[in-house]
């Protein structure tokens, strides 16, 4: 009964946001990228992709943070095209996607506050789909309590900051905590709320978040060898779903070393597949030319996740996919850029491609 | 000129010392170059499994002061060393504490400065440069064999968060590490150039 009455409501947006998968760049234009010797090169090479109306009055040379801003801004345009013509429910699962660059604003304000940043700086580097009326007020909250009481107790992010309020004062290790906390709860509700709308949007999400939880695991466990956080804190950030959940998440909270990771993932059929080839000891593309990291395995699952969520109609999943494969896709734009631009050719190729 | 630097056999010898000195030169120059290559190579690498709107220069403390200076001395430009600011807080002092807040005319509530080791302001320790004391330098900021952690406050890593890539502590190691070789760069091509003065020198002196 669904796909009786989906076109009605969505049809034109399913059209639009595959329209915009077939404008990704393929993997002869990819080829094309990396054969560039300068970022001119590069520039007139995008002028074919949709990324040319953002880039053509740039000024040369450009750097990568600017190519990286550009097609950002390409990406944002054209999300909001979709936003701007979405009705419900539509609109309220694409607000749900915002809900995690809203996270991330909120991060970086309190972040540059505690800085001592200037806030109109931070305000222009805030990712624009996650912009909400009241952020600017977040500059002047010093406490948790400051922050929801004044600021978020009208947002989107409410509900998420339940688990945060025990914190106190806001400092980098408070900070991080809150972050990854105010995700695991985005997370976590995101995939409660997917599970509502039925199949197959339902199935189609629970694999793509259940990946993305199983990702946000594996990070925050290898970013946290070395540092203050402590095992329990390492624990309360993981997302409460996922192939990982709860036993290798628990198993993964104790270990030291990279090596113990592996041994835990290794156990695993669909992550010890993953590790095959993998050198752990380096990351995105760091160790040479043809070793892949840990992150570059999880990068090319997401992009075969999203590419298959295309191969069904009439569900909601579409829209993420093509958003995921978009901010991918800027990925590996960026990076052939760095490549070019430090003349480390042989690790230009360290990209995943998606078509 | 005295028959000492004029003599030819003395000449050879300054020439193979100034061909020494180049050779010094160029393989540090190498060393490096492959050093800092990488270092932006991580730099990279950590910006793209961070997301490039945590790792840019948009995140760089408003408060943020240099903890590695070189000094030259005035009277010989060649005593260049690199003064690194050792100060270290620790943990359990800082924990818990997030400062005291006082309000300024504007309304926005600020953070005093947290209270830090007497040290930091006074002038910090010398150290000569390429013997530097790996333990010391800000990028280490663990040492998971002692009972108290101490946490460098002025660790530019924290700019960026707790959770930071192991690629992006990998280039703070090289940037940090490639300082000491700058400054030896500087003190060969000092000497480099004396040596060269003193070669010209003695050869004019054995044609006159």
């Amino acid at each position: 009964m669904n796909e009786i009455y989906f076109n009605a409501d969505a049809g034109y947006l399913e059209g639009i946001v595959r329209g915009y998968r077939d404008g990704l760049i393929t993997a002869p234009q990819y080829l094309n990228l990396t054969q560039c010797e300068t970022m001119d090169d590069l520039k007139l090479q995008l002028a074919t992709t949709d990324y040319a109306s953002f880039l053509q009055n740039e000024p040369s040379p450009m750097s990568t943070s600017t190519l990286s801003a550009r097609c950002t801004d390409a990406l944002v345009a054209e999300f909001q095209y979709l936003q701007q013509n979405a009705a419900e429910p539509i609109s309220k699962f694409l607000d749900y996607i915002t809900y995690g660059y809203m996270i991330d604003n909120v991060v970086l304000l309190i972040t540059g506050t505690l800085h001592e940043r200037d806030t109109h700086d931070l305000l222009e580097k805030c990712h624009p789909l996650g912009f909400f009326d009241t952020m600017p007020a977040l500059c002047v909250a010093t406490t948790v309590q400051d922050l929801y009481s004044t600021v978020l107790v009208d947002s989107p992010l409410a509900g998420y900051f339940r688990e945060c309020l025990s914190a106190e004062d806001l400092n980098e290790l408070n900070i991080e905590i809150i972050r990854n906390t105010l995700h695991k709860a985005y997370l976590e509700d995101f995939y409660a709320y997917c599970q509502n709308l039925g199949e197959p949007t339902a199935s189609i999400m629970a694999d793509i978040i259940r990946l993305e939880a199983d990702r946000r695991t594996v990070n925050i466990t290898i970013n946290s060898f070395g540092t203050e956080l402590s095992k329990d804190d390492r624990a309360k950030l993981y997302p409460r779903l996922g192939n990982m959940y709860p036993e290798a998440q628990t198993r993964l909270a104790r270990v030291d070393d990279m090596d113990q990771v592996k041994a835990i993932l290794e156990q695993y059929g669909e992550y010890k597949a993953m590790l095959l080839g993998v050198s752990l000891n380096s990351t995105s593309g760091s160790s040479g030319g043809n070793e892949l990291s840990l992150e570059d395995r999880f990068f090319s699952k997401e992009v075969q996740l999203n590419k298959d969520s295309f191969e069904q109609q009439f569900h909601y999943g579409v829209f993420y996919s093509w958003l995921r494969l978009k901010e991918q896709e800027i990925r590996n734009i960026v990076w052939i850029a760095e490549c070019i631009s430090q003349q480390q050719k042989d690790k230009i190729n360290n990209y995943t491609s998606i078509y | 000129m005295s028959e000492k630097t004029s003599n030819p056999a003395s000449i050879d010898n300054q020439l193979f010392e100034l061909f020494d000195c180049v050779a010094e030169y160029q393989q540090l120059r190498s060393s490096s170059n492959i050093l800092l290559r990488q270092a932006f190579f991580d730099l990279a690498s950590a910006k793209r499994s961070a997301g490039y709107q945590w790792i840019s220069p948009d995140l760089y403390s408003g408060r943020a002061h240099a903890i590695a200076t070189v000094s030259i001395g005035e009277e010989h430009p060649i005593d260049m060393r690199v003064v690194r600011n050792n100060s270290r807080i620790d943990n359990g002092n800082e924990k818990g504490q997030g400062g005291d807040r006082e309000k300024t005319d504007g309304g926005l509530k600020r953070r005093s400065r947290r209270r830090l080791s007497s040290d930091e302001s006074e002038h910090a320790k010398l150290t000569a440069s390429g013997d530097e004391d790996e333990e010391d330098l800000p990028g280490d900021t663990e040492k998971p064999d002692k009972k108290q952690r101490s946490v460098a406050v002025n660790d530019p890593l924290l700019w960026f968060g707790m959770l930071v890539p192991p690629t992006l502590k990998a280039a703070q190691s090289g940037f940090v590490s490639s300082l000491d070789k700058f400054v030896q760069l500087a003190q060969l091509k000092h000497r480099l150039v004396q040596q060269q003065q003193a070669l010209q020198e003695a050869m004019a002196g054995t044609t006159a």
